[in-house]
């Protein structure tokens, strides 16, 4: 019977995790800074992104749309990274002004729904 | 009736939001604590640390009212979370690698401990989840505004995602150890904040209102001036 190539390797390279985790990190600033937020919002704006982009990494892996490895790092080695940056982003900014920011997002959408 | 549709929607993508990026520290903890048992019995504790805080939320939410007149909960539950930064530091410098990387799955009855080391983790992350479920139980019930079917559905989507989450991170700090003292700096840097915040609130309940808040803040800088 044919040996599989098993998917974790002895030696694990965190290069390949950094490069493509920055790639992520650097098109979601992009999307930020095109569309920007709130100031208030923009960590909590950039933890979505991540943790979309990891997520959905994951699960693209999982259902195999997407390849095992990408570039020398597997793909859920990347996905963690993604959902660590995000939940750390979301970790440093500040919950109460997002929460409050949000609430004030919403009193001005159904105000204006209201007229 | 489409206006109401409407704001429940509105207040379930704010309670998800909420829930995942305050659950990160969740999330974090859990992987932390995985990634240092037995790979057999990583998904016991990621299964066990969510139940804990699924159970605590719901328990917290119940008597949200009672837990908002406790002055100094926060404060008390950032020493207590700094206590477990503390225990898992000693932990990691005494033992920095608790499973070797690329070794054959090793059954639970052959590691020395291995049933404590599963529970051991799991008290961890119970320990943890108290102080941490504190601080997210108590804005996402202000975000659901009453609606019991949102909270129950944002608690629920954000359950999943956090186990998930904490199973990509656990395996990420199994094959990149180092990255585990990243994951605490962040736990600490949380439990420092709580505190913080703990401890203006018992402050200002001694302190003239104006002084408080900006007035205090204000007061300082004129000082330092």
């Amino acid at each position: 019977m044919a040996s599989r190539r098993p998917i974790s390797d002895a030696s694990p390279r965190l290069g390949p995790v950094l490069g493509w985790s920055g790639v992520v990190v650097a098109l979601a600033c992009a999307l930020l800074y095109l569309s920007p937020p709130p100031a208030g919002l923009v960590l909590p704006a950039l933890s979505v992104l991540l943790l979309a982009g990891g997520f959905g990494l994951a699960a693209g892996t999982w259902l195999r749309l997407l390849p095992q490895r990408l570039g020398g790092a597997r793909s859920y080695d990347i996905a963690g990274a993604l959902v660590f940056l995000g939940f750390a982003a979301a970790l440093v900014g500040d919950s109460a002004q997002t929460i409050a920011l949000l609430d004030e997002m919403q009193a001005r959408g159904l105000t204006a729904s209201a007229k | 009736m489409f206006t109401n549709l409407e704001a429940e929607l509105i207040a379930l993508a704010q309670v998800i939001a909420i829930d995942l990026v305050l659950a990160g520290d969740n999330a974090i903890v859990v992987g932390i604590a995985a990634s240092r048992v037995a790979p057999e019995l990583r998904a016991r504790v990621i299964f066990w640390g969510i139940a804990a805080a699924v159970a605590l939320r719901i328990a917290f939410a119940a008597i949200t009212v009672q837990l908002l007149a406790i002055i100094g909960l926060t404060l008390a539950g950032g020493i207590l979370l700094l206590w477990v930064c503390w225990k898992m530091f000693r932990e990691m410098r005494h033992e920095p690698r608790a499973v070797p990387l690329g070794a054959a799955a090793v059954a639970a009855e052959d590691r020395p401990g291995g049933t404590l080391g599963l529970w051991r983790a799991v008290t961890q992350i119970i320990v943890a989840d108290v102080s941490m479920s504190l601080d997210n139980v108590l804005a996402v019930a202000g975000a659901a505004r009453g609606h019991t079917w949102v909270l129950v559905a944002g608690l629920g989507i954000a359950v999943l995602l956090m186990a998930v989450a904490a199973t990509y991170i656990a395996k990420l700090l199994a094959r990149f150890p180092w990255i585990t003292w990243i994951g605490l700096a962040i736990i600490a840097y949380v439990a420092l904040d709580m505190m913080w915040r703990g401890s203006l609130e018992v402050v200002c309940r001694y302190v003239p209102p104006a002084v408080c808040g900006e007035g205090l803040v204000a007061a300082v800088a004129d000082l330092l001036d």
